[in-house]
């Protein structure tokens, strides 16, 4: 059974004209799921701004843990394969050299966790009418501050992959945290607002997977998983049939150690 | 008589006598020579030969190895190719072009007889040749190539002609120097001809010859002149001749050498690669045996020849007392200890022999047994010969296994395994296997052969599993190396053992040549016994100069270091050098040792000889004595607190005590005198006196005296100058004021046993130390024991216990009676108004946490927090129980230096803070709320009732001093009679009875006395300021030169029977408890005192005092001060018993406090061996000290953490370096030959680097396979990289970090605690706050502070210190600090970060003008500063404060002229984190690509760089720039003219 995928790497290879790994029956799956935060969602925390008059008109929150009132998605999660050496599907090679973007907006960083891989370029923007810095220091890579008038933007290459996700901060305006995960394979998902999350094109053999949070850190929010790293195991089919389902966060998790 | 044959004696027997005398002689004769043959140390040089060579021997295998000799092969094939080449064209040319020009020469050219055919003839052949040659070697022309192509055949020809060639260059080469020389010498010969000429004319004008003559003579002296010096074309002179002919054989010598350059380098680097293998080669030679050497080494040649003699340093300047003559000394060490100053080869300072230390190290095997194949057998053959290989086999399978071979026999025991190559990079380089390392054990299997080395290295392993080698490494003694050689004996440390031989440092007897006559000392009793066996040693007690054993080696540091603090790690010695000598006179400095046994250094007022502790002359106390005087004028009274603050400013207090004398003078002589009762004047008679004082001068009687006579007597004190006066304080806390905040309890409580109260106090115990006082045997009335039923004798309390009893709650309560008794009034601080908080102790405990106070104290609820500068604070609120107590803390937390004007306690600016809700609450009340809320269960003893009948016989036992013994006791009852008063002097007066006197008057007149004399006698004062003892002096012994002091002066008293009864490390001494627990029955039973059973450290103690020495002395006095009292107490008067109280000391604090005293020899060498410090050294060391002082180290880091560590020089992350894009002036200057060095590998193929700065904490998911990162803070240099301060943090792999050499940070503890507070602070207002903000918000490191800031800024600073960063969570306090110490403290930093000191800034143009092109600029720049992109985003400028969060807000940039330097504000803008790499200050000013380069430009025209240095410079000139834009003219009102001249006027009239 040929995935829909496959056909459409065989579709794109041919009109490229490379591919030729493509063509000899490489197989891949995509890996879905959704995490659900199993209690009462916490009450939204606002973060006061009233100090600093250009932001006092946006509505600040802490981001460490956010869920939808509604379903109890869990936002913000992020998903990645954490095997070595990877196989990568043909057509991560077109975004490759992309730039990824996270922007100043409303005394925010948009959005809250940007993916990317060691390949991409990391465009950091200002969208408010106002100066921000943008402060990020990777472990053992070189550390940026630049200062962002409105409009300017600020291109960084990360020289080497991060084990934790690395925060972005603004020293100005204290509160402002973002989070830039930086792997060397693109097998990156970070959950919406409904918890959803979906890892495409991974190569149909057992990979390994791990999973963080910002306030839990490596979530492991299923028994079966690595206790220490939030990491599991799975045997990826062709095709779409690989949802893990509901995964249940158990509030505990968030609760300071 | 006829005379006959016979002789007086029988010749017979005479020649038997004969024969046999000579027999004995002859046999005497070779006895001595065999005994002088086989002395001692002459088998030890002979062994040292032998391990020379053996080491040698290892050196050469382990260079020559293959790799060695394929590149000798190729750097001579390089020299033969450089010899083969043929010389650049171009340089030849020039050559025979300069022969040929000059040989035209029209005026010299004759000279030049060259042959420059010759030349242009070999260089023909020369280029045919080797066009030939390579023809036959098959290269094509023009093609050259490491090889040059020439057939190695044909290279013999080719060199043959290029010789020929060089030759005929040196032939003209030499014709030019002949010629050169001859012009030289042409021209000296005319030279002194001229002379010649000149003096006939001086001679001719002295004898007055006649003017024609002399006109003659001065012609000739022209014409040799112009021969001399030519006259332009017309003649070419001598001198120009010369020059010339110089001038150009200089030139053809330049060329020549060009010529030839290429083969003098590859000659070189073949020199330069043979060097190492020559020099190890020498070596061998002169150890290897031979029959040259064996001849000269045989008994009677060995006297002519003298292979082994002995070595002498002879010191005639380090003299040493021989019966009172100082005589040269001669140290003779060396002779036996011949390897004590070698290095390692490429080492200046690394041991070449290292002292033996057996290590574990872990040896990785390859997955299969390695064999030989044929080829490498083949090459084996052809480097070693045929013979060898079967034998060597072995060696190189362990060589394709390891890496290592293996000696055929060890050095000192034949079976010994020894290593002596180690290849790079393989497995045992790995393993760092060293050559010269004995591998003694392999897993659990002793190796005793080599055979058996080879089963276990080869034939039984298994293959893939590493293997735990236990290895021996080093020389046995005497062939050792000193260790650290950078610091002793090594050509390149300060102590060079030329220049300082051993026995200065070591003591001992220099010149003995045999083992137990140099007084060597033994460390431990176990050493001893294996001395006396290997070398007959035993305890010389003749030689008064034994040699320090090994546990007191750095006493003697003390003869040249006497000020010991440069004996503190340095940038140079960054290894402690001495740490048990520091630790020795920090712990005295501490407990105040010198309170009681003054160390006076100096020998008179210019000779000093040893180091100085001395109490600091008592004018604070005096002066504050002085100022309780009610008669005081109000300028006296400001002088006297002048000398109060600064007791060092010698003007107010010689000016006050002249005042006070001249008073003084004014007191009538004493017998017309009333009496006087007390050294206090009565309340009324003071006011009286004030009274007449205050009215009006003219009124007051001119000759009556002001002021009391106990200030009249302080005013010698006052008044006395020291030449070198004493510099420390006295330790413990002031009790001129202790009224004021502790009652009788506490005090009864303390001075009983002050640990009661405060286990780690630094006060020692003077009560109660009972364990000498043991029963005794009880006696009839005929003095014979009274046995038991048993028949052992009945034991009873002694007298001396009794007594002990008796009078130490009497003197205990009569110490503390006395000092409330005397205690001054104090001023207690009023609380602040308007605020509108009650205390508390809840605000306080977070006050406390935060404001500092952690920074010196301890706290039982923040267990992390470790200062000691002041007193733990877990229970204060047990201490200060009263009101007043409580009153006084308050005041002491508010303002410290009310209470001791020279406290260390500094000013915290405790002031009210105004919550957001308007509420007032004040942090020193909450803080003292907390504290006295720090309470537990302690309660201090009741206080009893006085025993009267003890009370009267103290007082009784102290009259009798100095009234007869019926005097005494009538005294001692009823007081000393007031009509006696004229007579009585000194204490007794306390004892002056009035006429209204009633018993309890009486009774607290007998508690004052004895108060008093016990103070006395105990030397409280040694420690504390007591009111009255101002200028009392220090009771103990002197300690000077107490390291030499004749034992036989000790005394040594009963103290070893005391240990036989209570034997050290059986119970706990010296604490009375040992006497409480065991019963009486365990009393007087004896142990044997053998020191060899003992652990170690002890038993060298004992077996010390056994041997009445003085180590064995001042440890048992430090342990148990009293036990030199044991069953001496029934001979003596009580207040005969030792005084010595007992410390609060480990046997680690006892040993380092002897290692200083021992060292007190009071023996200066001569002037040029006392340390003397280079200004930079002597300004560190001093900064140091009051960093140490004032604790500022408590809050600041002063240094940071380094590392040490080893990478793989392929690894990602040091193969290329991190990539740097920045302004050049922030790349760190590193010299190619840094860099170059920064590249060296070891043998394991492993870089090596050493970093400073923070390593980053690891979190919990650390896993081992991950480096630990480096956050750093100074530049480095790794493998040929810079790496940034700023930059990536660098990458560490746990196992390559050397964890023994972990340098840690100096300074900062309460920072780094405050650091997790300060993040749960910030998380309240904002849960995302950033980890790396909140290093601003806590005392900030001042690593590099001398590069930062202005040196008068910071002298200002210190005193009067403002709030610079309005985030932090505290302060800056403020000390109690001189502006002399704060100079240093300024001195400090400069001279640490070799800084200009003073700093002076000058402004292009001087201060006060300002070019206008200037101010148009920092115009510019001001619109940038105040751009709301810009600075003022976060920055307080001038009057303007950012809105936004306080923990954002930054430094207010109106000061940055005065505080900055200007290259660090630079630095700093273009980019902060190269500077302080937590800064979370922005880079406003990008070099290249600045995504804000519109707005910038339109505010600041031009490139990013210009507004950088734009700002820079406004921020520099900002009070120059504002003078400008201040307008005063405007604001001044001029009056109207007419009421000017009107008023002007009136002043006339």
């Amino acid at each position: 059974m040929k995935s829909h995928a496959a056909i459409l790497t065989a579709v794109v290879s041919l009109a490229f004209g490379w591919g030729i790994e493509a063509a000899n029956g490489e197989e891949w799956g995509t890996l879905k799921g959704r995490f659900v935060y199993d209690g009462e969602p916490p009450k939204e925390q606002a973060i006061p701004t009233d100090k600093e008059p250009m932001c006092a008109k946006h509505k600040v929150v802490n981001e460490e843990l956010v869920v939808n009132r509604e379903n109890h998605g869990l936002k913000n999660v992020v998903v990645f394969v954490s095997s070595k050496k990877v196989k990568e599907h043909p057509d991560y090679k077109k975004s490759a050299g992309d730039k990824v973007t996270i922007d100043n907006n409303g005394c925010r960083f948009e959005p809250h966790i940007v993916a990317m891989t060691l390949s991409q370029t990391l465009e950091i923007k200002n969208s408010d009418p106002f100066s921000h810095n943008s402060n990020l220091a990777p472990l053992g890579d070189e550390g940026i501050n630049p200062v962002l008038t409105q409009d300017a933007t600020y291109d960084y290459k990360f020289h080497k992959i991060q084990k934790l996700p690395v925060p972005v901060a603004c020293n100005i305006h204290t509160w402002m945290k973002g989070y830039i995960v930086v792997k060397d394979n693109p097998y990156i998902a970070v959950s919406d607002a409904d918890g959803n999350f979906e890892l495409k094109d991974l190569p149909a053999e057992e990979l390994e997977f791990t999973v963080w949070q910002e306030k839990a850190g490596w979530l492991v929010a299923r028994s079966d998983w690595d206790k220490k790293k939030a990491t599991f195991k799975m045997k990826i089919k062709p095709g779409d049939g690989n949802d893990l389902g509901e995964i249940k966060v158990s509030p505990k998790l968030f609760e300071k150690k | 008589m006829p005379a006959n044959e016979q002789t007086w004696r029988d010749q017979k027997l005479l020649h038997v006598v004969f024969g046999v005398t000579s027999i004995v002689m002859l046999l005497s004769t070779i006895w001595m020579l065999a005994k002088d043959h086989s002395r001692e140390w002459k088998n030890y040089q002979r062994r040292f030969q032998r391990l020379e060579a053996y080491t040698a021997d290892a050196r050469l295998s382990e260079e020559e190895t293959a790799d060695y000799y394929a590149k000798e092969k190729e750097l001579e094939h390089l020299v033969a190719v450089a010899r083969s080449s043929a010389p650049p064209a171009e340089v030849v040319d020039s050559f025979v072009e300069e022969a040929k020009k000059k040989a035209s020469d029209k005026n010299v050219g004759s000279r030049y007889t060259y042959r420059v055919d010759r030349i242009e003839k070999a260089q023909e052949e020369l280029a045919k040749a080797r066009r030939s040659a390579r023809s036959r070697g098959g290269a094509k022309d023009g093609e050259e190539g490491s090889t040059d192509g020439i057939a190695e055949s044909e290279r013999a020809g080719v060199i043959e002609r290029r010789n020929e060639l060089i030759a005929a260059m040196q032939d003209v080469l030499s014709r030019a120097k002949q010629v050169e020389d001859n012009a030289q010498r042409e021209l000296k010969f005319k030279r002194a001809h001229l002379d010649g000429v000149r003096s006939e004319y001086d001679i001719g004008v002295n004898e007055g010859m006649g003017e024609a003559q002399l006109a003659g003579i001065e012609d000739r002296v022209r014409v040799i002149e112009r021969e001399i010096n030519g006259d332009g074309d017309a003649v070419y002179g001598l001198l120009s001749a010369a020059q010339d002919a110089k001038t150009h054989r200089e030139k053809l010598q330049k060329l020549l050498d060009r010529a030839t350059a290429d083969e003098a380098l590859a000659q070189k680097a073949l020199a330069d690669h043979q060097a190492d293998i020559k020099r190890v080669e020498t070596t061998l030679a002169e150890r290897r045996e031979n029959l040259g050497k064996s001849f000269l080494e045989m008994p009677v040649v060995d006297a002519f020849g003298r292979p082994l003699k002995i070595d002498n340093i002879w010191l005639p300047q380090l003299t040493w007392n021989n019966n009172f003559r100082d005589v040269a000394r001669f140290d003779r060490c060396t002779t036996c200890h011949q390897g004590i100053e070698k290095t390692a080869p490429g080492s200046a300072v690394k041991p070449g022999y290292p002292t033996t230390e057996r290590i574990e190290l872990t040896l990785a095997t390859p997955s299969e047994r390695p064999d030989l194949t044929e080829e490498q057998k083949l090459r084996l053959r052809e480097i070693k010969g045929d013979e060898a290989v079967a034998e060597q086999e072995l060696q190189y399978t362990l060589v394709q296994a390891y890496g290592l071979e293996i000696a055929k026999h060890g050095l000192f025991n034949a079976g010994d395994v020894t290593v002596t190559v180690v290849r790079p990079k393989s497995p045992a380089a790995t393993a760092r296997l060293e050559p010269g390392d004995v591998i003694e054990q392999i897993n659990d299997v002793k190796l005793l052969d080599r055979s058996r080395a080879k089963s276990y290295l080869l034939d039984s392993v298994e293959w893939g599993k590493p293997l735990t080698l236990h290895v021996r490494r080093g020389t046995p003694e005497p062939y050792s190396s000193h260790p650290r050689l950078d610091l002793f004996v090594g050509s390149m440390s300060p102590h060079k053992l030329g220049e300082m031989g051993c026995s200065a440092c070591h003591d001992g007897q220099g010149s003995a040549t045999e083992f137990k006559w140099v007084s060597h000392t033994p460390n431990t009793p176990a050493q001893a016994e294996d001395w006396h066996r290997d070398y007959g040693w035993f305890n010389n007690h003749n030689w008064l100069f034994p040699m320090m054993p090994k546990r007191f080696n750095e006493s003697m540091c003390l003869k040249c270091h006497h000020d010991v603090v440069e004996l503190e790690p340095s940038e140079r010695f960054p290894e402690p050098p001495a740490p048990k000598l520091v630790e020795g006179y920090n712990t005295i400095r501490q407990f105040g040792c010198f309170g009681c046994h003054e160390i006076n250094g100096w020998d008179g007022p210019s000779r000093r000889r040893g180091p100085d502790l001395r109490a600091e002359p008592a004018y604070f106390a005096a002066a504050q004595s002085i100022l309780t005087d009610r008669g005081l004028s109000d300028h006296e009274r400001s002088l006297a607190e002048e000398v109060v603050a600064h007791p060092d400013r010698h003007e107010a207090r010689k000016l006050l005590a002249e005042l006070i004398k001249a008073d003084a003078a004014l007191v009538p002589p004493a017998d017309e005198k009333a009496p006087q009762t007390d050294e206090k004047m009565g309340d009324e008679v003071a006011e009286q006196k004030a009274l007449e004082m205050a009215g009006d001068a003219e009124r007051t009687v001119p000759d009556q005296a002001r002021l009391t006579p106990a200030s009249h007597k302080l005013a010698g004190l006052l008044a006395a100058d020291e030449e070198t006066p004493g510099q420390f304080r006295k330790v413990g806390p002031s009790l001129r004021y202790v009224g004021s905040k502790l009652d009788l309890a506490f005090l009864n409580d303390w001075i009983k046993n002050p640990t009661s109260f405060r286990p780690s106090t630094k006060m020692p115990r003077f009560f109660g130390l009972w364990d000498h006082l043991v029963p005794q045997e009880k006696v009839d009335e005929r003095g014979n024991p009274i046995t038991d039923e048993n028949g052992h004798p009945v034991m009873v309390e002694s007298q001396g216990r009794k007594d002990a009893e008796l009078f130490e709650p009497v003197e205990i309560r009569a110490i503390a009676e006395y000092l409330l008794d005397r205690s001054e009034p104090f001023q207690y601080v009023e609380r602040y108004e308007g605020v509108s908080e009650k205390a508390s102790a809840e605000r306080g405990k977070e006050l406390f946490s935060t404001r500092g106070c952690l920074a010196c104290h301890q706290h039982k609820d923040f267990p992390d927090g470790k200062q000691s500068q002041g007193p733990d604070l877990s229970r204060i609120g047990s201490k200060l129980t009263t009101k007043d107590g409580q009153r006084w803390l308050y005041s002491w937390v508010r303002e410290p230096n009310r209470y001791h004007a020279r406290t260390v306690m500094p000013n915290l600016f405790l002031e009210p803070i105004t919550a957001a809700d308007g509420d007032v609450s004040d942090p020193a009340d909450d803080i003292t709320a907390y504290l006295l809320a720090s309470q537990d269960d302690w309660k201090p003893a009741p206080v009893g009732e006085v025993n009267k009948g003890a009370l009267e016989q103290l007082a009784f036992i102290y009259l009798k001093g100095s009234f007869t013994e019926r005097q005494a006791v009538r005294f001692a009852k009823d007081g000393i009679p007031s009509d006696l008063a004229a007579d009585i002097k000194g204490d007794e007066q306390l004892l002056l009875r009035a006429d209204g006197d009633s018993d309890g008057d009486l009774a607290k007149k007998k508690l004052l006395y004895v108060g008093r004399r016990t103070i006395s006698r105990l030397g409280c004062n040694g420690c504390h300021d007591i009111p009255g003892f101002e200028d009392a002096k220090p009771i103990g012994t002197g300690l000077a030169d107490w390291g030499r002091k004749d034992t036989s002066k000790l005394a040594f008293e009963m103290v070893v029977e005391y240990l036989r009864e209570h034997p050290p490390g059986h119970a706990h001494a010296g604490d009375g408890h040992a006497h409480e627990h065991e019963g009486a029955a365990k009393e007087g039973e004896h142990h044997s005192l053998d020191p060899a059973e003992m652990e170690p450290n002890t038993g060298f103690f004992v077996e010390a005092l056994l041997h009445h020495q003085r180590e064995g002395f001042i440890w048992q006095k430090l342990r148990e001060p009293r036990s030199y009292d044991f069953k001496k107490t029934e001979n003596k008067e009580y207040t005969d018993r030792l005084r010595m109280p007992k410390f609060n000391f480990d046997q680690e604090q006892i040993e380092a406090v002897m290692t200083f005293v021992l060292g007190l020899v009071a023996e200066p060498p001569a002037a040029k061996y006392v340390y003397k410090s280079s200004p930079r050294r002597k300004a560190i060391v001093e900064g140091e000290q009051l960093l140490v002082k004032y604790n500022c180290v408590g809050c600041h880091t002063v240094k940071m953490e380094t590392w040490e560590f080893d990478y793989d020089p392929a690894d990602d992350s040091f193969a290329n370096g991190p990539a740097f894009d920045d302004y050049p002036f922030l790349m760190p200057h590193f010299t190619p030959e840094q860099l170059a060095a920064s590249k060296k590998t070891d043998r394991r193929g492993l870089g090596h680097a050493t970093v400073t700065g923070m390593p980053v904490p690891t979190t919990e998911d650390h896993e081992p396979d991950e480096p630990l990162y480096f956050t750093l803070w100074e530049p480095v240099a790794i493998n040929g990289h810079p790496w940034l301060v700023g930059g990536p943090e660098v990458p560490v792999m746990e196992q390559n970090l050397n964890k023994d050499k972990i340098r840690p940070y100096f300074g900062g503890d309460f920072a780094r605690l405050l650091y997790p507070r300060a993040i749960e602070i910030g998380r309240r207002d904002n849960p995302n706050v950033k980890p790396s903000d909140v290093w601003g918000w806590v005392p900030p490191p001042l690593v590099r502070e001398g590069q930062k800031v202005q040196t008068g800024w910071l002298h200002d600073f210190l005193l009067n210190p403002y709030p610079i960063r309005p985030a932090a969570l505290l302060r800056m306090p403020r000390f109690n600090m001189s502006s002399d110490e704060a100079e240093k403290l300024v001195h400090y930093f400069a001279a640490v970060d070799n800084a200009d000191y003073p700093y002076q800034y000058h402004r292009p143009g001087g201060s006060d003008y300002t070019p206008a092109a200037d101010l148009d600029q920092y115009e510019m720049a001001l619109k940038l500063v105040t751009d709301n992109n810009y600075c003022v985003k976060c920055h307080l400028v001038g009057d303007f404060k950012p809105k936004g969060l306080p923990a954002a807000l930054a430094p207010n940039l109106d000061r940055i002229y005065q505080r900055l330097r200007p290259g660090y504000v630079t630095e700093w803008l273009a980019h902060p984190t190269r500077k302080l790499p937590y800064t979370g200050m922005p880079v406003n000013f990008p070099p290249r690509n600045d995504p804000n380069a519109k707005l910038r430009n339109s505010l600041y025209p031009g490139e990013s760089e210009d507004a950088l240095r734009g700002v820079v410079n406004l921020l520099l000139n900002y009070d120059t720039y504002m003078k400008h834009n201040m307008k005063i003219k405007s604001m001044v009102k001029e009056p109207p003219p007419q009421a000017a001249a009107g008023e002007s006027a009136a002043l006339d009239r």
